[in-house]
C-alpha cells in the first residue's frame, strides 16, 4: 500500500487545477494583507519606544514615555496608556459568568453549566493578574486591530481556503477512478480495493501539504508587509484586546469582555495552537469527505451532500436560537460546522458555545474518533461492495 | 435543440438543493431588513422619521421646522423641570438637564461593570436613577428623544446654508457644484426630504445579500450540466459534425436564459419583498435627506427612493449576468467537477467582492467604488464593464472551438 502512494500523489498532482487553486488563493491572502490598514509608523514607533519604557504600563513608564522627543505618536501613546490599570486584578469570573447568562438570556441546565464553567475560570484570572498581563502595551489601541487581523481574518481565511481544499480533495481521492473508467478493475480484487488506503492517504498528504505551504506563506507574507516584532510575544489578554460577543438576531449591542484563554499565551503561542486545532479540522474534513466520496461513488453527487448537510445544519441552528432551546445548543456546538463558525473564541471561555473549559479541543478528538469509526465501518462496507 | 439543452438544466434534485438553500438563506440573512431593523440607536431616528412623514408629507418646510424646533425646547423645559425635582439630582446639585449631561460626560466613564471600581458604579447607578425619571407620557426615555432631536436639528442647519454644509467636509470642487443643484437650489432643495439615508445602507446591504444568493444558485444549477455532457462523452459525439459543433451556442444561450430567469425570479421575489414592509411609505421621496449619520451620505441624482431601488435591482441582475457569462466559460473549459469546482469558488468569492464595492451605499458618495474613482455613475459604468467582459469570454470560447481540432 506504501509502495503506491507516491504514483497516487503524482497522479492528483497532474491535475493543474490544484495548482491553480493554490496560487489564486495565495494571491487573495496577499490582497487581503496588502488592504489590512495597519497602522504600520505607530506599530514602528512602539517598537523602538518600549526598548527604553519596558512593556509594561507603570508609572515608571509614563515618566520614561513622557521624557521622549515629543511627537503626535508620543502624544497619542501617552494618551492611549494613560490611567491603565490591572483589570484582572479583583476580577470575578462569576460576575461574568452572570453577565453572560444575562446578555444571551440563558436559561434551562445550561444556566448551571455555564456558571460552573466560570467557576473554573478563577485561577485562570489570578494567573493573568499575577503576571500583569493585562498591563502588556502590546501595540496600545493599535493591537487590537493587529490580533484581530492575524486570528480572526487571516487565519480564518487560510483555514477557510485549506477546508475548501480538504473537502474537494478528499472528495476526488476516493472518486477520481471513475474518470478513467478503472474504477470497476479497481474493485475487482482485494489488492485493488485497497488501493482506496493509498489514495485516502496520498489526498491527505497532499491537503496538509496546501495547509502547511499556505500558512508559512500567508504568515511569512504578512510578516515582511507589516513587521510586528516582539508583538508575537505579547500576551493574548492584553487589555488592548478584547473580546466581543453578538447577541442571535441584533448586530446593534455587543458585549464586550477581557480575552481570557484557558491558559495565559502570548500571540505566537495562540496562534501555533490555533494552527494546529485547524490541522485537526482540515483532517476531518478530509476524511469525512473522502467517505462520503465512497459511499457515494460521485463526486458532484457528494460534493451536493455535502453541502445539504451543511446549509441544513446552519438553518437548524437558527431555528434552535429562534426558540432559544439552549440544551440542543449546547449539544449542537459539539459539531464540526460549529467549531469552524466559531474559530475566533476559540480557547477561550467561548460565552454560550462552549458548557466546560477547551470545549473545542476535546469536541475536535470526539469527532476524530467518530470519523475513525466511521471509517472502520465504511471500510467493512467497500471490502464487500457489489461491482457493478 | 434549445429545449432540449435547456431542459438539461432543470434538475429537481439540484432544485430542491437550491431551494433548501434560499429557505435558509432567506431566514438567517435576508430576512433581517424586516424582523430586526431599526434596531438598537435607529430606532428613534426612524420613529421621528415614521412621525414627521406622517405629519408633514415628504419634505419639511421652513414653518415646519419651526414647529419641530418648538418642540425640541418644549422637551427641554420638562427634562428641566423633571431634574430640579429630582432628589438624587438635587443631592448631586444638578440643577437643569444642560448640567446633567455635563455630569454624565465628566463621570460615566462607559467602562464594564466588572471592571469598575465601588465609587464608579455607584456613579452608574446614580446617572441610570435619573435617567430613570426622565420619562414622557407614554413611557419613552426623553433622554433619547432630546439626542436624537439634537442631532437632527444640528444636520438642519447644518443644510441650511450651501457655505455651512460644504466647509464641512473635503468635497471636491466638482461635487460642490453637483451638490448644490439636487440638495440646494429653490425648486428642488434635496436635503428637505424626510428620509432615514440608513434605509439605503441597509437596502443596498439587503441587495448585496441577494447577489450571494445568486452567485451561490448560479453556481450550483447552471455549470455542472455542461461538465457532465462532457464526462460522459457526449460532447465528443456533438463535435463530430459541424451541425454537432453549433451546439455550443445552443448551450451558451440556454445557460443565460436559465440565469436570467433564476436571477429575475431572485432579485424580484426578495427586492419585491421590501414594497410589503412599512419602508414603502418612503419609496416616493428623494434620495437626499438632512437625516444624515455622515456628510458624504448624499447623492447626486434626483430620483426618488423607489426609483433608487429599481436601479440598485437592475445593477444587482447586471453583476449577477455577469457571473453567469464566466460561470458558461469556466464549465466549458473544466474538464471535470474538481476542476470546475476549485475554478467557480474562488471565481465566485472575487464575484462576491467586488459587488460588495459596487452595491453598498450605490449611487451616494460614500460608494467605496465611487469614492476610490471620482467618476459619477461608475457604479453602473463598472457593472456594464463587467458584463461585456464575461460575456466576451465565453462567445471568443464558442468561436474558437468551431474550428478546433476534436482530438486536442
Amino acid at each position: 500500500m506504501l509502495r503506491i502512494i507516491p504514483f497516487e500523489i503524482r497522479k492528483l498532482l497532474e491535475q493543474p487545477v490544484i495548482l491553480l487553486f493554490f496560487i489564486a488563493s495565495l494571491l487573495l491572502n496577499t490582497i487581503f494583507i496588502a488592504t489590512a490598514g495597519v497602522d504600520q509608523s505607530y506599530v514602528n514607533y512602539i517598537q523602538q519606544t518600549e526598548a527604553k519604557t519596558g512593556t509594561l504600563i507603570s508609572s515608571e513608564f509614563q515618566e520614561t514615555l513622557s521624557n521622549q522627543p515629543a511627537s503626535k505618536k508620543q502624544q497619542r501613546l501617552l494618551t492611549e496608556t494613560a490611567d491603565q490599570e490591572n483589570i484582572f486584578q479583583d476580577y470575578s469570573t462569576e460576575a461574568l459568568g452572570q453577565e453572560m447568562i444575562d446578555f444571551f438570556q440563558i436559561d434551562g441546565s445550561v444556566t448551571e453549566k455555564m456558571k460552573k464553567k466560570y467557576e473554573k475560570l478563577t485561577p485562570v484570572v489570578h494567573e493573568l493578574a499575577e503576571e500583569q498581563a493585562a498591563l502588556e502595551i502590546g501595540r496600545a489601541e493599535e493591537t487590537m486591530n493587529i490580533f484581530t487581523f492575524i486570528k480572526d481574518r487571516l487565519f480564518h481565511v487560510v483555514l477557510g481556503e485549506s477546508l475548501i481544499f480538504a473537502l474537494l480533495l478528499g472528495l476526488y481521492g476516493s472518486t477520481f477512478e471513475r474518470l478513467t473508467k478503472t474504477e470497476v478493475l479497481m474493485v475487482t480484487s482485494k489488492t485493488g480495493r485497497n488501493t482506496q488506503g493509498s489514495k485516502y492517504i496520498a489526498s491527505f498528504i497532499l491537503t496538509l501539504l496546501f495547509y502547511g505551504m499556505m500558512i508559512m506563506l500567508t504568515f511569512g507574507i504578512f510578516n515582511y508587509v507589516h513587521p510586528i516584532g516582539t508583538l508575537w510575544q505579547t500576551s493574548m489578554s492584553t487589555q488592548f484586546h478584547t473580546n466581543f460577543y453578538f447577541p442571535h438576531f441584533l448586530e446593534t449591542y455587543s458585549l464586550e469582555i477581557p480575552f481570557i484563554t484557558w491558559q495565559p499565551m502570548t500571540l505566537l503561542n495562540y496562534m501555533v495552537l490555533s494552527i494546529g486545532l485547524g490541522g485537526l479540522l482540515i483532517s476531518f474534513c478530509h476524511g469525512f469527505n473522502f467517505l462520503v466520496g465512497l459511499w457515494t461513488e460521485h463526486f458532484f453527487r457528494g460534493f451536493i451532500i455535502f453541502v445539504v448537510l451543511y446549509v441544513g445544519f446552519l438553518g437548524l441552528v437558527h431555528i434552535i436560537n429562534q426558540f432559544s432551546w439552549w440544551n440542543i445548543h449546547a449539544l449542537l456546538m459539539w459539531h464540526p460546522i460549529s467549531l469552524w463558525n466559531k474559530q475566533s473564541y476559540w480557547f477561550t471561555e467561548m460565552g454560550p458555545y462552549a458548557v466546560i473549559p477547551w470545549q473545542e479541543s476535546i469536541a475536535m478528538v470526539i469527532n476524530l474518533f467518530l470519523l475513525g469509526v466511521g471509517g472502520i465501518l465504511t471500510s467493512k462496507f467497500y471490502a464487500t461492495k457489489e461491482v457493478k | 435543440m434549445f429545449p432540449v439543452e435547456f431542459k438539461k438544466l432543470i434538475q429537481p434534485i439540484l432544485l430542491l438543493v437550491a431551494l433548501l438553500i434560499t429557505i435558509v438563506f432567506s431566514i438567517q440573512d435576508l430576512s433581517f431588513i424586516d424582523k430586526h431593523w431599526p434596531n438598537g440607536r435607529m430606532v428613534p431616528i426612524y420613529d421621528y422619521a415614521s412621525d414627521w412623514q406622517n405629519r408633514f408629507g415628504q419634505t419639511l418646510e421652513e414653518e415646519e421646522i419651526a414647529e419641530i424646533e418648538a418642540e425640541y425646547f418644549n422637551l427641554l423645559d420638562q427634562a428641566d423641570k423633571m431634574i430640579s425635582e429630582n432628589a438624587i439630582a438635587k443631592q448631586l446639585q444638578i440643577a437643569n438637564y444642560e448640567e446633567f449631561e455635563s455630569w454624565h460626560e465628566e463621570n460615566v466613564s462607559g467602562g464594564r461593570i466588572n471592571e469598575m471600581s465601588d465609587e464608579e458604579e455607584e456613579i452608574i447607578e446614580q446617572g441610570d436613577a435619573i435617567e430613570q425619571d426622565l420619562i414622557d407620557d407614554s413611557g419613552d426615555s426623553i433622554v433619547d428623544q432630546i439626542y436624537v432631536l439634537q442631532n437632527l436639528y444640528h444636520s438642519i442647519k447644518q443644510f441650511e446654508s450651501p457655505d455651512t454644509f460644504f466647509n464641512n467636509e473635503g468635497f471636491t470642487e466638482k461635487e460642490r457644484v453637483r451638490l448644490s443643484e439636487t440638495l440646494f437650489l429653490k425648486d428642488s432643495e434635496g436635503w428637505r426630504n424626510i428620509l432615514p439615508t440608513e434605509l439605503s445602507t441597509i437596502f443596498t446591504d439587503h441587495f448585496e445579500k441577494i447577489h450571494r444568493l445568486l452567485i451561490i444558485l448560479l453556481s450550483l444549477l447552471i455549470p455542472s450540466v455542461f461538465v457532465r455532457d462532457r464526462l460522459v462523452g457526449l460532447q465528443n459525439i456533438q463535435w463530430s459534425s459541424r451541425r454537432g459543433r453549433n451546439i455550443l451556442w445552443t448551450q451558451f444561450a440556454s445557460g443565460m436564459i436559465a440565469s436570467f430567469l433564476v436571477i429575475t425570479c431572485v432579485v424580484v421575489f426578495f427586492g419585491g419583498f421590501l414594497y410589503f414592509t412599512d419602508f414603502k411609505q418612503y419609496f416616493s421621496n428623494g434620495l437626499n435627506s438632512f437625516f444624515i449619520e455622515e456628510p458624504l451620505q448624499v447623492s447626486f441624482y434626483q430620483w426618488t427612493f423607489g426609483q433608487w431601488i429599481v436601479r440598485v435591482g437592475l445593477l444587482t441582475s447586471l453583476i449577477g449576468m455577469a457571473y453567469s457569462g464566466i460561470l458558461f466559460f469556466l464549465s466549458q473549459t473544466s474538464k471535470h467537477y474538481l476542476s470546475l469546482l476549485m475554478k467557480v469558488i474562488p471565481v465566485g468569492f472575487v464575484f462576491m467582492f467586488i459587488a460588495g464595492r459596487l452595491l453598498i451605499n450605490a449611487f451616494y458618495l460614500n460608494n467605496a467604488l465611487y469614492q476610490w474613482t471620482k467618476i459619477p455613475m461608475i457604479e453602473l459604468y463598472a457593472g456594464i464593464l463587467l458584463l461585456v467582459i464575461s460575456i466576451s469570454l465565453p462567445i471568443i470560447f464558442c468561436i474558437r472551438q468551431q474550428d478546433k481540432d476534436l482530438l486536442d
